[in-house]
């Protein structure tokens, strides 16, 4: 129950007959007179309990757009309800306004609408519904929290998609190429045609104008259908926050676009999100209903505080790949990722597949190397200077087992990782 | 609440082990229900918090109505040495009826003939109550007095310096003193005009004890209170005479004035202009206050908490690191990564392999910088710094090589 400000203000009024009448029995006569108002105010109130309320599917939703959470109070009761109804949210769904006066006579229903911002990725799960159901005196309330569930699923932002037009001209430009005939690297065997005067003579396929009256050449486009197999490690150091958003946030967005760009680019993209076990997973999707699939698939997932299991990684990824393979871990490239055993991993996967080591670093870490203020700053700068040397040191053994790696700052990690997948196509090393 | 349990204990085959999530919340943990028992513990709590409330109001009602202990001394109700429970103890156990008052309001209100009105500390009283208190129809004992005028309330008696603590004897007609015999007491002594009874002299002529008619009424002085004292009440005689002094009559009015005590004369002398707020009305304010804490009170449902993730930032590492080199002194250290750190950039900068040797470093170096080959080498293969100014001179020339570098 709740009592509303009209009891407060029945009870301040009691002060004039006190007053009057100084004796304890005035102030016990109104207190009790005001009790019995409450008591019969809360009787005749509508019954929050029986109350059936729904509520819409609120389907998905893209990070920073706005949603809608719609709640269809029925009142089965005899009585007409007068409510004010809370709708609660998790904080970062972005609730503003989730009160709602409501009257809803006997038998019938209404419908509550509340916004929602959300300001984080995830599966976001409503709260408890709150009715609080006043009498028809307005003195008291009952009120009762039901369980309505419900959840918004909030999709990655795909911030860097505005990357994407530009890489997607690269790709063109890639394309435009086979014209000229070439064979080279990051090529194949596309079609035969007539030879028109140009051509270049090295590409007369002998044997097929042999067949014919015709002189014939072979045409050439850049590879497709290669495959792209993605690692999100979702372990300890994914956790970690780089400005304001973990990790794991830049590698979302770095996956995103490298799934958007392959995908157009002819190639199939498969996806394993992975700390000890295996949290999602996308494949076996082509062309544009991929990216809703990524999206989704990524969507809840968290960084766990557990350390990665690489021996696992291996497993999944030998377990899916028959043929040579671009393989990407998002990971972190942290001095520790020798003892973490990323290394042999890395060095036994560049064997088979072209490997990719993409890692968001840290942009206070820089701020703290370029520190000069106090000597307390230099040894921070030193530290910082430190790490950097080991993180280089651990990169350049990567690279030399055949390995690309990429480290960026977490917004620029994203178009980094598209530019190599571009050269290494462009190299034919997929 | 068994299958939840359960189903925490031990996850479901197939499903992945357990783990530590960054979030509060396990993702295949069930949704924490509000199930019925926790709703009724709250209403086990809400109950058992109106009770003490309930319970307070009721312990601070009784509180003001019945006699609770105090410090003040010579107050009827005080048990230290220096108060009088036990004369108002024994004074109650023979019939006296011992009122307690604190105000010159209620001591008019409550003022009859067949009377005793003890009045401590009486010349601390302002001229109003002084004057109010002349006119009373009860008889009056002063118990206590300092050498402040009380002019206004009986001009019989003045307060004199009396004498050290002794015993005394009556040495008077009044037969009460004469009763107690000797009494043990102290300075400081009365005197008074003829018609009042002196006893009990001291050395320079003032007595302990004064008893005198005035207005129709018998007024008694008992200047120094130690005799009316718990402490000092059982010595001599001293209990002979206060019990006589203040048993005169079967109801007994015990006067502490209160310092606060607004009570001035009005136009109308006898009706007393003060101003406080009757009890009730208190009452009926706590109880508004009570209803706005339940009205303010009461959430509209509970607080939604965010599962958070983690918030540790990627530098704390750094940073950690950074203050183990400086609590650890490592002066030579840092100077060492920085050294190493300026010589991966700059190296990069003007090509230079990393497995450069340092002859080859300096050479580069020297072409590009315009320094002297001893200078550099100095800077970059010189002794490491010792102490905070080695450190930072090492630093800033460092910073200044690699803009030389990096203009070049």
């Amino acid at each position: 129950m709740a009592i509303s400000v009209r009891t407060v203000a029945l009870l301040a009024l009691g002060l004039i007959p006190v007053l009057l009448l100084p004796e304890v029995g005035t102030v016990l006569t109104w207190l009790g007179l005001v009790v019995v108002l409450v008591v019969v105010d809360l009787v005749i109130a509508a019954p929050p309990r029986g109350l059936e309320i729904e509520r819409r599917p609120l389907g998905s939703v893209r990070l920073t757009e706005p949603a809608e959470s719609v709640l269809t109070v029925t009142n089965p009761s005899g009585r007409t309800m007068r409510a004010l109804i809370r709708d609660a949210w998790q904080p970062t769904a972005g609730n503003g306004q989730n009160r709602h006066r409501v009257t809803i006579p006997s038998g019938e229903a209404r419908r509550t609408r509340t916004a929602l911002l959300p300001t984080r990725r995830g599966d976001l799960q409503a709260d408890l519904v709150t009715v609080r159901s006043v009498g028809p005196l307005g003195l008291a309330a009952r009120q009762a929290s039901i369980t309505v569930p419900g959840h918004l699923r909030v999709l990655p932002e795909f911030r860097s998609r505005r990357h994407l037009p530009s890489r997607l001209a690269r790709l063109r430009e890639m394309d435009g190429r086979s014209a000229v005939n070439v064979r080279g690297p990051g090529t194949e065997f596309d079609s035969l045609r007539e030879y028109v005067i140009g051509d270049d003579v090295r590409a007369i396929d002998w044997r097929a104008t042999a067949r014919r009256a015709d002189v014939v050449v072979r045409t050439w486009r850049p590879e497709r259908d290669r495959r792209v197999f993605m690692v999100l490690d979702l372990s300890r150091l994914s956790a970690v926050r780089l400005g304001e958003a973990p990790r794991l946030d830049a590698s979302i967005e770095a996956a995103l676009l490298l799934a958007a760009l392959a995908s157009k680019a002819g190639d199939r993209v498969e996806l394993v999100a992975i700390d000890r076990a295996v949290r999602a997973r996308v494949s076996g999707t082509h062309g544009p209903a991929i990216m809703a699939k990524m999206a989704d698939a990524l969507a809840p997932v968290h960084p766990t505080l557990v350390e990665p299991d690489w021996t696992a990684v291996t497993q999944v990824i030998r377990d899916r790949l028959s043929q040579r393979s671009l393989v990407v871990l998002l990971t972190a490239l942290e001095p520790g990722a020798i003892d973490s055993g990323l290394a042999p991993v890395v060095a036994a996967l560049s064997k088979d597949h072209q490997v990719v080591l993409a890692s968001a670093t840290d942009p206070d870490t820089d701020l703290l190397r370029q520190a000069r203020e106090s000597s307390a700053d230099l040894f921070d700068a030193a530290a910082a200077e430190r790490g950097e040397l080991e993180r280089r040191a651990v990169a350049t053994r990567m690279r030399r087992v055949g390995a690309e790696v990429v480290e960026r700052l977490p917004d620029d990690l994203a178009p980094a990782l598209a530019d190599t997948y571009l050269a290494l196509k462009a190299a034919g090393r997929l | 609440m068994s299958g939840t349990a359960t189903d925490r204990g031990a996850p479901a085959a197939g499903a992945p082990g357990p783990s530590i999530l960054a979030l509060g919340r396990r993702v295949d943990a069930p949704e924490p229900a509000d199930s019925a028992p926790e709703r009724t513990n709250r209403r086990t709590v809400i109950v058992v918090v109106l009770a003490v409330v309930v319970l307070i109001l009721a312990a601070v009602a009784l509180g003001r109505g019945g006699q609770s202990r105090s410090d003040i001394p010579l107050a009827p109700n005080n048990p230290e040495p220096e108060g009088a429970r036990a004369a108002a103890q024994i004074l109650g156990e023979h019939g006296v009826d011992v009122t307690l008052v604190t105000r010159t309001s209620a001591v008019l209100a409550q003022d009859a003939a067949d009377t005793t009105l003890v009045i401590v500390g009486a010349d601390e009283l302002n001229s109003d109550q002084m004057t109010a208190l002349a006119e009373t129809r009860a008889d009056v004992v002063l118990l206590g007095l300092g050498y402040a005028s009380f002019e206004d309330l009986t001009s019989a008696v003045e307060v004199e310096a009396g004498g050290t603590r002794a015993a005394r004897p009556a040495e008077c007609a009044d037969p009460d003193a004469e009763a107690a015999g000797t009494i043990d007491t102290a300075g400081p002594g009365i005197t008074g005009l003829s018609r009042v009874e002196i006893c009990f002299p001291f050395e320079d002529g003032a007595g302990a004890y004064a008893v005198w008619e005035e207005a129709g009424r018998t007024w008694r002085a008992l200047p120094n209170g130690f005799a009316a004292s718990n402490e000092g009440l059982a010595l001599e005689g001293n209990a002979a005479l206060v019990l006589r002094a203040l048993g005169q009559h079967e109801q007994l009015l015990w006067y502490v004035p209160d310092p606060n005590d607004p009570f001035t004369l009005g136009d109308e002398a006898s009706a007393p202009q003060t101003f406080f707020l009757p009890d009730a009305v208190v009452y009926q304010l706590l109880v508004v206050a009570l209803a706005v804490v339940l009205w303010r009170g009461r959430r509209l449902g509970r607080v939604v908490v965010e599962p958070l993730p983690v918030v540790v930032r990627a530098a704390e590492t750094t940073r950690g690191r950074g203050r183990l080199y400086r609590r650890a002194g490592a002066h030579a250290h840092a100077g060492a990564a920085l050294r190493a750190g300026a010589l991966a950039r700059v190296g990069a900068r003007i090509g230079l392999p990393t497995s450069a040797a340092p002859d080859q470093v300096i050479e580069s170096l020297v072409r590009a910088t315009g320094r002297s080959p001893d200078e550099l080498e100095h800077l970059l293969y010189g002794p490491p710094p010792t102490d905070d100014a080695s450190l930072v001179a090492l630093t800033q020339a460092l910073d200044t090589m690699e803009s030389e570098v990096h203009r070049a």
